[in-house]
Order: C-alpha cells, then structure tokens, then sequence
C-alpha cells in the first residue's frame, strides 16, 4: 500500500456508537407492539438498524425539491433531518405529551447511534440508531386495560432490555436522572 | 425534539454493529421414533 492510499483513508471519530435518550410511542401491530417516533410516522424496526430519511416536507414536497436540488446526506447539518435523541432534560416535554395517533403507551430509553452523528447543543442526529434499553413507566399504557407487563412482553422483539420504571411518564426523566447519577457514583 | 443548534459532525464506525442478532425461532422438539409394532401378532 503505497503513502498516497493510506493518506485517503479516513479513520472514523469513533468506534464506539453515542448513547442518547428518546421517547417512543408503542404501537400495536398483528405480531405485537413496535416503537414508533413520537413526532413522524416512522416504526423501529426489530433486529434491524433504523436507516435515516429526509422526511422534512411531505412525500409531493419531496418529490418537487428532488427534481430541483441534489439529494443531501442525511443526516445534513442544513437541513433539520437524522434520527434524533437528546440528553435526559431534552426529552422531558415529550414524556407528558398527549397520546400520539395509532399509539397505544409511551416509554423512554437509551438508543445507539452511529453512521453520520451531528452533535447539536442538547443532543444529536444520527443516520444509524438501534434501541439500547428501554423503560417502561407506570402508567406507560394509555389504556386502562392494557398492563405495563404486556408492553415489557411484546417490546421483547427489540432483543435489547426492557424494564418497569417505578415512576409516572411525568417523574421519569427525574428518576432516571437520578439513577444515572447513582449509576455513575458506583452505588448500584 | 428540541436539540438546539448543529456544532459538530462525527463519522462513527462501531467494531460491532449494536444490533443484537435476530432471535432464531426454537424449533421444536421432534417426537421420538417409535417402533412400527410387529406384524407378528402376540401369542
């Protein structure tokens, strides 16, 4: 290998994936529940990488823009597209939110991100993401008749670790805030 | 969400995809061979 091809390679920032937290809403499909964005109508995919789109304007809008423009990386930092996960008090408002359309509870976690990170000034757009824990709050399901246990069961598809936080959606970011800080002080 | 303002754009390549493998459905267990019973019948 000559000097001219090793100066072309490009050693990668990282090679570990950035951990960041979200909310999702889960929804009910004929096999069992999915995590879905709270924002857009994406589902996570079980066993499989979450691959970021540009999903900015509507799929017409998109259409024009492509025959105008060259399509862009995702995630760009001009544009405002990328699978987004924030630092604990980031994710605060979307734990209370009103229930999403289609959505059947809500729950919080950790999620890996990888590919093209852009970090922004409260947390990041990644091209790659894949959950990476996953909590499920007290009153996580929306419905009276749908027990939190069942979401932990039918989240199970993800592969990753599903837990009940002892916490309503409104006390979870604190809790595991305050968890975090246990975690890292080395008390368990 | 809100994230605020792009500062910095990172390439990162895990060693390892974070993707934990596709849990294989157990196949279940065959039933055993049992032995055709012999055409001789029992005295």
């Amino acid at each position: 290998m000559s000097a001219f091809d090793l100066a072309s390679i490009e050693a990668p920032d990282f090679v570990e994936p950035i951990e960041a937290w979200r909310v999702w809403r889960v929804v009910s499909v004929k096999d069992g529940y999915r995590l879905g964005s709270v924002v857009k109508p994406t589902l996570w995919p079980p066993g499989e990488p979450l691959c970021a789109e540009c999903l900015r304007s509507s799929p017409l809008g998109m259409w024009f823009r492509r025959k105008r423009e060259k399509a862009h990386a995702v995630p760009d930092e001009g544009c405002e597209c990328g699978i987004y996960a924030g630092w604990l008090p980031a994710i605060r408002p979307y734990v209370s939110d009103p229930p999403a359309s289609l959505a059947v509870g809500r729950v919080v976690g950790q999620v890996s991100l990888w590919g093209t990170v852009i970090e922004c000034e409260r947390g990041f757009r990644a091209s790659r993401a894949y959950p990476l824990r996953v909590y499920v709050p007290t009153d996580s399901p929306y419905s009276r008749g749908r027990r939190p246990e069942e979401l932990i069961a039918g989240l199970d598809v993800y592969g990753v670790p599903v837990e009940p936080l002892a916490a309503r959606c409104s006390e979870a970011v604190g809790v595991l805030e305050r968890k975090q800080i246990a975690s890292l002080r080395g008390d368990g | 969400m809100e994230i605020g303002k792009p500062r910095r754009t990172y390439r990162v390549e895990p060693l390892r995809e974070p993707v934990p493998s596709k849990q294989q459905p157990q196949e279940a267990p065959r039933p055993e061979r049992r032995q055709a019973p012999s055409p001789v019948p029992a005295k």
